[in-house]
C-alpha cells in the first residue's frame, strides 16, 4: 500500500518528464523577415483568441498551399520533427495550460512583436521561444490589472496557487517579499480570516481545505498561541477525554498522531508520562 | 511540553532605530531611484489577549521600503515598531532586509530573506544566490541561519539553514527539485522536495513532495488535479501532511500512518462581478471528518456557510460580509459571523459571534485613514469589544 501511494504521486512526474519532442519546427526568421508574412496569414483569428481553446495555428493543408512539392512524396519531416507520431502545434499549445487572452493582449497593442520578438531569430532549429518572463513583466510591472489569472477568484484562491505552484510563476512580477509586505500591511483587518475565526479555526486546521502552512508554521502559531495563552484544544475538555479505560483521545492519537505531536512529546511531557511509562 | 523556544530579549533602543531609519532614507535620497515607500501605522483597544497584562494597547507601526540603485542594485526591506504581544516580544521587528544586485541575468540577495513555496516557509538571515539560464533552468542557492520567530533577537540563532532548488519552465509546466538542511548545532535534518506542474488532456496537474532523509521516508505530499470547463473550474485534491509517526508512548518500533485529507472544489465565476465556491474535504481515518464550505461574492458582497462534522462534534457558522465606497473619499464596510460547536453529549452547544465594522476616509489617492471597530461574543477574549485607528500613507 505504502509503495502504491508512491508510485500514484509519481504518475505525473512520470508524464511529465516522459513527454516527447514531437512538434513541428517552422522557421519563423524565413517566413517573416524575408518572405515578410504578416502573422495573421498563418495564424488567422489570433486577433479574437480569448484563451487556449482557439484554434490560432494553421492547418496542414494551409502549409501545403506553398509546400505541396515538399511533401508529395509521403516525406513528413520536412515540418514534423517525428515522423512517426505526428502532432501538430495546436496539441502543443492546448496542453501547456497557459490561460492567455490575445484577444485581451491585442486590443491595447496590434504589435505582435511586443511579446513575440524572439521569433525573428527563430531559424527553425528548436521550437521557438515566443516569449520571456521580462516581456510580461514590461508592462504587468506597470498595471493596475493583473493578469487574466488574478480573475474574481483571484482574492480566494491566491494562497493555495502559491502554495502549489513552483516559485518561477509568481515571481513574473512578485518576489519573496510580497507575500508578507502586502499582508502585514492590513494590519487588524480580517481579510484572511473571518472575524469570529477564533473558534472556527480547529476544523480549518485538522481538515480545511485551505492548507495552513502557507502562511503559518506549527511551532510558530499553533503551539506558541496555545501554550502562551495555556488553552487546551477543546477535545481534550470532553469528560472522556481520558478515562479508566483509555478514553477517546486514544482514537485522536491514532489517527491525528501529527496535531498531537505539536505540542507533546512521548520522552518529555511529564503529564503523559503519568500513565505512558513506555515499559 | 516543549521546553519554551524564547531566547532573552535583546532590546533595541527606540533612538538608534529612528537614527538608522533617517540615514538609510537621506542615502536613498542621494543616491537612489524609484523609491517605494509604504507606512502603515495602527492602535487597538483594549489588546486582543486572553489573559492578564500589564499593556492594554496594542499598537504597531510598519515601513516598507523599496528601491533600486541604478539598473543592478536594490533594496526591499519592512520594518515594524510595535508593542510587545504574545506572539513577538522584541518592539523592533525586521521581516526582512535585502540587498538585491543583479549580475546579467542572476541575482543576489543578501541579509534577512523571506523564503515561501509549497515545501516550506522561512525567514533566513544569510544570502540567496539565484543563477538563470534560459536552458538549463534556474538554480537557487540559500544559506545562513534561521530568524528567529519572536525576534527577540534580531541577529543571531544557532538554527541554521541551506537550500538548493533547482526549476525550470514555465507557466502551467515546470518543475522543481530541492534540498535543504535544517536544524541546530545538535540535530541536522536533511529534507529532499520535488514539485511539479503540467497539464494533460486539459487537466491541470499540481504535485509537491517532501522527503525526510533523515529518517528515510516521505514527510509530506500533495497532489491537485483541476479542469476547467468554461467558467466552472472542477479541483480534486490529496494532501499528506506526514506519512508516519513513531508511536507514542507505548511502543516506540512502531509506526503509525498519519491519515491523509481528500478534497474537492469547484469554483464558479456566475457573471462578472459573481463568485460562487464550494469546497469539500475530507480526512480519512477511523475519525473521519468532514468540512464543507460555500461561499458567494457578489461586488462588494460575501456570504459564506461552513460545516464541519467528526463523529459526534459539529461545527457550523454563516459569514455575512459587504463594503461600499461612496463618491466622496469615505468608504465603509463590516462583516458578521456566527459560529457554533456541538458536541452532542460530551458537552453544552458553544456558540460565538463576530461583528467588524470599520469606515474610511481617503482624502487623496497616497493616504487613508481607518476606524474600525470589532465585537466578539465569546470565552476567550476577557474583554468582547474592541476599537482602533489605522493610518496608510504610500509614497
Amino acid at each position: 500500500m505504502w509503495h502504491f501511494k508512491i508510485i500514484i504521486l509519481f504518475i505525473p512526474f512520470l508524464l511529465l518528464i516522459g513527454q516527447e519532442n514531437n512538434g513541428i519546427l517552422f522557421p519563423h526568421q524565413l517566413h517573416v523577415e524575408d518572405m515578410e508574412m504578416t502573422c495573421e496569414e498563418c495564424h488567422a483569428g489570433v486577433a479574437n483568441a480569448d484563451g487556449p481553446s482557439w484554434d490560432i495555428f494553421p492547418k496542414m493543408d494551409f502549409c501545403a498551399e506553398c509546400h505541396e512539392d515538399n511533401t508529395e512524396d509521403g516525406d513528413c519531416s520536412f515540418c514534423h520533427v517525428n515522423s512517426d507520431n505526428l502532432q501538430s502545434y495546436n496539441k502543443f499549445w492546448k496542453s501547456s495550460g497557459l490561460d492567455f487572452s490575445h484577444k485581451k493582449h491585442l486590443s491595447g497593442t496590434d504589435d505582435c512583436l511586443k511579446c513575440h520578438s524572439y521569433i525573428s531569430d527563430d531559424d527553425g532549429t528548436n521550437y521557438p521561444n515566443v516569449w520571456a518572463l521580462s516581456d510580461c513583466q514590461d508592462c504587468h510591472a506597470e498595471m493596475d490589472n493583473g493578469p487574466i489569472s488574478h480573475d474574481l477568484a483571484w482574492k480566494q484562491l491566491h494562497g493555495s496557487e502559491v502554495n502549489s505552484n513552483t516559485s518561477g510563476n509568481c515571481a513574473l512580477c512578485h518576489t519573496n517579499n510580497s507575500c508578507e509586505e502586502c499582508h502585514q500591511l492590513q494590519q487588524f483587518t480580517p481579510n484572511v480570516h473571518s472575524v469570529d475565526y477564533i473558534l472556527a479555526h480547529s476544523f480549518d486546521a485538522k481538515v480545511g481545505v485551505a492548507e495552513c502552512s502557507t502562511c503559518h508554521d506549527i511551532i510558530e502559531d499553533c503551539y506558541t498561541c496555545h501554550v502562551t495563552n495555556q488553552i487546551m484544544p477543546m477535545n481534550h475538555n470532553f469528560h472522556n477525554w481520558v478515562s479508566a479505560e483509555g478514553g477517546i483521545h486514544i482514537g485522536y492519537a491514532e489517527s491525528e498522531a501529527e496535531l498531537c505531536a505539536t505540542c507533546h512529546i512521548p520522552t518529555e511531557d511529564f503529564l503523559c508520562l503519568r500513565c505512558h511509562r513506555g515499559d | 511540553m516543549k521546553k519554551s523556544h524564547f531566547k532573552p530579549i535583546r532590546k533595541h533602543n527606540l533612538s538608534t532605530i529612528l537614527l538608522l531609519l533617517i540615514i538609510i532614507i537621506n542615502v536613498s535620497n542621494i543616491f537612489g531611484s524609484k523609491l517605494k515607500i509604504n507606512f502603515s501605522s495602527s492602535a487597538l483597544y483594549p489588546r486582543l489577549s486572553m489573559m492578564d497584562t500589564d499593556e492594554n494597547m496594542h499598537w504597531r507601526s510598519l515601513l516598507s521600503y523599496d528601491q533600486k540603485f541604478g539598473s543592478r542594485l536594490g533594496v526591499d526591506a519592512l520594518f515594524e515598531y510595535g508593542s510587545e504581544n504574545d506572539h513577538f516580544r522584541n518592539p523592533f521587528r525586521v521581516h526582512h532586509l535585502t540587498a538585491d544586485v543583479k549580475l546579467w541575468n542572476h541575482q543576489l540577495s543578501i541579509g534577512r530573506l523571506a523564503i515561501w513555496n509549497a515545501l516550506q516557509n522561512a525567514r533566513v538571515d544569510g544570502a540567496r544566490l539565484n543563477i538563470n539560464t534560459k536552458k538549463l533552468g534556474t538554480l537557487s542557492l540559500v544559506g545562513g541561519l534561521k530568524a528567529v520567530t519572536d525576534f527577540s533577537d534580531t541577529l543571531f540563532t544557532d538554527n541554521t539553514y541551506f537550500m538548493a532548488s533547482w526549476s525550470k519552465g514555465r507557466i502551467g509546466k515546470n518543475l522543481a527539485l530541492s534540498f535543504w538542511i535544517k536544524g541546530d548545532v545538535d540535530e541536522i535534518n536533511p529534507y529532499a522536495g520535488l514539485q511539479f506542474n503540467t497539464s494533460k488532456f486539459g487537466v491541470r496537474i499540481s504535485n509537491a513532495l517532501a522527503f525526510d532523509i533523515g529518517e528515510t521516508k516521505l514527510n509530506y505530499a500533495k497532489i491537485r488535479l483541476s479542469k476547467r470547463f468554461g467558467d466552472h473550474t472542477v479541483g480534486f485534491g490529496y494532501r499528506q501532511k506526514r506519512f508516519d509517526l513513531w508511536k507514542q508512548f507505548e511502543d516506540f518500533t512502531d509506526l503509525i500512518g498519519i491519515s491523509p485529507t481528500i478534497t474537492l472544489d469547484v469554483n464558479s465565476i456566475l457573471s462578472d462581478n459573481m463568485l460562487l465556491r464550494n469546497q469539500l474535504s475530507y480526512r480519512l481515518g477511523e475519525n473521519g471528518k468532514t468540512f464543507l464550505v460555500s461561499s458567494l461574492n457578489y461586488n462588494k458582497l460575501y456570504a459564506s456557510v461552513l460545516g464541519g462534522f467528526e463523529g459526534e462534534n459539529m461545527e457550523y457558522g454563516i459569514i455575512l460580509g459587504a463594503s461600499h465606497k461612496l463618491k466622496s473619499p469615505i468608504s465603509f464596510g463590516g462583516s458578521v459571523a456566527l459560529n457554533a460547536l456541538d458536541h452532542g453529549d460530551f458537552a453544552e452547544l458553544e456558540s460565538s459571534t463576530g461583528a467588524y465594522g470599520w469606515i474610511g476616509w481617503q482624502p487623496k489617492e497616497f493616504i487613508m485613514l481607518k476606524l474600525f471597530g470589532r465585537f466578539s461574543n465569546n470565552s476567550y477574549f476577557k474583554q468582547d469589544g474592541r476599537g482602533g485607528i489605522i493610518i496608510n500613507v504610500a509614497f
